[in-house]
């Protein structure tokens, strides 16, 4: 940054945080007013409710299994598209980044045309007695696609902008492959990759429209952490919704902090690397 | 170990990058690859080292041929240009690298690299930095971790990829000469590759001159200076005046006022004579003029011949002749060379009189540095 | 496998990585979509159209497609605002704005829109100073613009920011030791190279705001022909078994979707071409 500018007006200055305040930092804000507004007391009781830890684990086990198969797909994907030069390469990027330009209700209805009761896998899922849509693993598989690109997205410039010099070095001293990933590849990026893990766990953790269209919403089964929170706000529970969404916003937070604080260590520029679509 | 490289070429996609490179470097040799930008000389660099495949032809290291042999088994050390460190280990687990990736058969104990690396870090002078990042360090002493990483795992060919290139004029001079050094001491087979021609020429044992995937000429630097195989030859590996001239019946006629007819041996048709600035002199009157003449460690003086621009250097303590003072050209030395395929494998040199000098040729002082 | 390189390349793993990479692909993006391209055809070309043709449909693309396009178009001045002050301006807390404009993507979109709708309901802090003038938000196009505002906001921001952080000071200066006030440098400088990352900004945010579904179902009022997003209408129309019909609508919108993005892509290409 170069103090050659001549300086921002303050008026302009104003102007823009007060779009900042109005638009994002107070529907943050009234998150937590809520909160606070009906007691911390209260509002921790309302995770004493079955449903609610219910929809906590289930959560955590739907992000669970996404980050580590993404992540697994991300590394393999971006080692791929970032190293070698193949016909289709392009369009191999392609589809991978394609569920960014989806609608989360579409990630979610795709997952229903396939398993669903009308769908191509039906009739074998009847024989062997699976249930995907309606429960966990459809919520899985919503999530697994809403969330697919992170990694990639994150790594696949990096890596790029590396080159491969160092790998060949470390060729030529004798590594063989997995010592060439484990000891120069992977720390390489391994900030990279955790911006991705952090940014693909938020999501997976989010994720509503996606989640919604496989879900059926069996409260205390098949029910994650923000449908819930619309459960609770449809039946007029609001203190309780506001509970469970400030528990999430605090995920949001800690997560932007771990992005900013990332950012900071490598010295980058906040980019529009990350942002999804 | 000896090197030799047999029928190599490469073509990447529709671009023919190698034609037919034949190239052996002997035990303990220190062979330069010399050449511009595109003239495959890198390329042929990393098919020693495995890291291209060739689409015909054999590298043997040793004797042995090294098809289907992958780059971590051919035992080369590599040295990129830019170096290449592992950017977040330090200097000492750079150089470590290579040995404790070996197989545990074959891996040293803690203890026996550690002793390993400071006998390396020794060597390239740099006992100090084992525990910096390569970030904290400056281009030339990146460089010397980069050699003293590809020394520690004994490789039996060393191979440097314009090891200089990215470095300032004066730390390439030192570097230079520290590396020649260094290379008499390990006794090592070494390549480097490289663009700059005072480099190659100061370093090596011997040169190979690379033009658009072709070895134009393998030589010493000295038989190089001596008798260059080409006109490309002559222009790269030193400053050239060119001067076009017509043969017939023995004799090389400029066409030019101000500039002699010499004797040349080439069959009749056109040529191309070519000289050191320093081996033109220049004598009052005549039909050239004097355009323009600055004073410095040698007097650089421009004459116009006719069309021709020609500069030639005056020894150091000369006058420089006034501008636009009438002049004339005296050709100490010249070699010849036919235009298109007709090589002169006998270069002409003039004695101060004017005639053929019988015997050896004498050649003016070669400046190697 | 060798012929499918294009350059032999010495790095190891090719092989496996790209196959678990087309079998992770291929499982969990190309067939859900295959199903998606091909289920709609089921009903027949008529019954696409028929299924596409009812007024309801077409008012929840109109509203959908509108909405997002004037949100999108309301985001890029703001966005581009927002981003000047970041890259530009120096006080206090700049750093803490800077990561807070990201809070749109990372904050869930159920979390948003219960926030959202509680901020400009008649009786909450914004929609209570505006409820005394007639002026309704939630439950109403307004709200839905904000929503969709909301969720495009980092895309203008953080596309536009790069871009001018790259800027070279000099041109600006160039044009400063030319005689051009501070205005004009922006106007004749600085906003034409910007204009691409604009425009890509404000198609990202045109994405989203399409596909937008969490922030804005809370706060939209969800009237059929009225205030009925497209998402929600397949999401309804899912909850009647209608689920050739959902694809059907489904396809629609991203066909629509590519189309637009294809035309702002067009229109960029148009952009670098005349201003080389």
């Amino acid at each position: 940054m170069t103090a050659r500018f001549p300086p921002v007006p303050v008026a302009v200055v104003l102007a823009a945080l007060a779009v900042l305040a109005l638009l994002v930092l107070l529907p943050l804000a009234v998150v937590f007013a809520e909160v606070l507004d009906q007691g911390i007391g209260r509002a921790l009781a309302a995770f004493d409710d079955p449903e609610s830890q219910a929809a906590i684990r289930l959560s955590l086990l739907v992000a669970g299994i996404s980050v580590p198969v993404n992540t697994l797909g991300g590394l393999a994907a971006s080692w791929c598209i970032a190293r070698f030069r193949f016909a289709g390469r392009g369009l191999l990027l392609t589809f991978v980044e394609l569920p960014l330009s989806v609608s989360p209700v579409i990630s979610g209805l795709v997952w229903v045309l396939l398993f669903g009761a009308q769908g191509w896998f039906a009739p074998a899922l009847d024989r062997l007695g699976l249930q995907v849509i309606f429960a966990t693993p459809g919520l899985v598989l919503a999530t697994l696609f809403v969330t697919f690109p992170y990694v990639v997205r994150q790594l696949v410039p990096l890596m790029l902008a590396q080159g491969s010099d160092e790998e060949e070095a470390a060729l030529t001293l004798g590594a063989r492959p997995w010592a060439m990933f484990w000891h120069v590849t992977l720390p390489n990026v391994r900030w990279a990759l955790l911006q991705g893990v952090l940014l693909l766990n938020a999501r997976a953790m989010g994720e509503f429209g996606a989640v919604s269209v496989v879900s059926g919403r069996i409260r205390g089964q098949t029910l994650t952490m923000p449908l819930q929170i619309e459960a609770l706000y449809n039946d007029f529970q609001a203190p309780a919704a506001f509970s469970m969404a400030a528990l999430l916003a605090l995920l949001a937070l800690v997560t932007l902090a771990a992005k900013a604080a990332l950012e900071w260590h490598t010295r980058r520029a906040p980019d529009a690397a990350w942002v999804p679509a | 170990m000896s090197l030799a490289l047999q029928g190599i070429t490469k073509r990447f996609g529709a671009t023919p990058a190698l034609h037919g490179i034949d190239l052996a470097a002997a035990e303990g040799e220190f062979l330069a690859l010399l050449g511009p930008s595109g003239s495959g000389k890198t390329t042929l660099l990393r098919m020693i080292a495995g890291l291209e495949a060739a689409d015909s032809g054999r590298v043997q290291i040793g004797g042995a041929d090294m098809a289907g042999v992958p780059a971590r088994a051919r035992g080369v050390g590599f040295v990129f240009q830019h170096y290449a460190l592992f950017r977040h280990m330090t200097v000492a687990d750079n150089i470590a690298f290579g040995l404790r990736v070996r197989p545990r058969a074959r891996r040293p104990g803690p203890a026996a690299i550690r002793a390993r690396v400071a006998e390396l870090l020794a060597l390239v002078q740099m006992p100090e930095l084992a525990g910096r990042y390569p970030d904290q360090l400056s281009g030339g002493q990146r460089q010397r971790v980069a050699l003293a990483r590809a020394l520690a795992i004994e490789p039996r060919v060393l191979l440097l990829d314009e090891p200089f290139g990215a470095l300032d004029a004066e730390v390439r001079r030192d570097l230079r000469r520290w590396l020649r050094e260094l290379h008499d001491r390990t006794g090592l087979t070494t390549v480097m590759v490289t663009h700059d021609q005072a480099e190659a020429l100061e370093v090596a044992d011997r040169v190979a001159i690379m033009r658009g995937g072709r070895v134009e000429q393998v030589d010493t630097p000295a038989g190089l200076w001596a008798a260059p195989a080409s006109a490309f030859v002559y222009r790269f590996i030193g400053d050239a005046v060119e001067l076009p001239c017509a043969v017939r019946g023995g004799i090389a006629r400029f066409g030019v006022p101000g500039l002699p007819d010499l004797p040349c041996q080439l069959p009749d048709g056109d040529a191309l004579a070519m000289l050191r600035p320093h081996e033109i002199g220049l004598a009052e009157g005549g039909e050239a003029r004097v355009r323009a003449a600055a004073a410095g460690p040698s007097v650089r003086v421009e004459v116009q011949a006719g069309g021709l621009v020609i500069e030639l250097l005056l020894p150091p303590g000369a006058v420089p002749p006034a501008i636009g003072s009438a002049c004339r050209l005296d050709l100490r030395a010249a070699r010849f060379f036919g235009r298109g395929a007709a090589q002169n494998p006998a270069p002409v040199a003039m004695c101060p009189r004017r005639a053929p000098c019988a015997g050896r040729i004498q050649g003016s002082a070669l400046a190697l540095s | 496998m060798r012929g499918v390189f294009v350059h032999a390349s010495p790095l190891p793993g090719f092989g496996p990585a790209l196959g678990l990479t087309l079998a992770w692909v291929s499982v969990i993006v190309l067939m859900p979509l295959a199903a998606l391209v091909m289920r709609p055809w089921s009903l027949g070309v008529g019954g696409v159209l028929a299924s596409l043709g009812s007024a309801r449909v077409l008012a929840a693309l109109k509203l959908s497609f509108g909405a997002s396009l004037a949100a999108a178009a309301l985001t890029v001045p703001l966005g581009l605002l927002v981003a000047w002050v970041l890259v530009r301006g120096r006080f206090p807390g700049r750093g803490l704005a800077d990561a807070l404009v990201d809070l749109p993507l990372a904050l869930p979109t159920a979390v948003a829109g219960i926030a959202l709708t509680t901020l400009y309901a008649p009786n909450g802090w914004i929609g209570g100073l505006l409820a005394p003038f007639g002026v309704q938000l939630a439950y109403a196009l307004p709200g839905i613009m904000v929503a969709l505002v909301f969720a495009g906001l980092p895309y203008v921001v953080r596309t536009v920011q790069p871009v001018l952080m790259d800027l070279p000071a000099e041109v600006e200066e160039v044009a400063a030791t030319l005689g051009a006030r501070p205005l004009q440098i922006v106007a004749r400088v600085v906003l034409p190279a910007l204009l691409p990352a604009l425009l890509t900004g404000f198609a990202m945010a045109f994405a989203r705001a399409v596909g937008e579904y969490g922030s804005v179902i809370f706060i939209a009022g969800n009237m059929p022909g009225l205030t009925e997003i497209a998402p929600l209408l397949i999401v309804i129309r899912l909850e009647q078994f209608d689920v050739a019909g959902a694809a059907v609508l489904a396809l629609a919108m991203l066909a629509l979707s590519f189309a637009m993005l294809g035309a702002v892509n067009l229109l960029q290409h148009y952009l670098a071409r005349t201003t080389r």
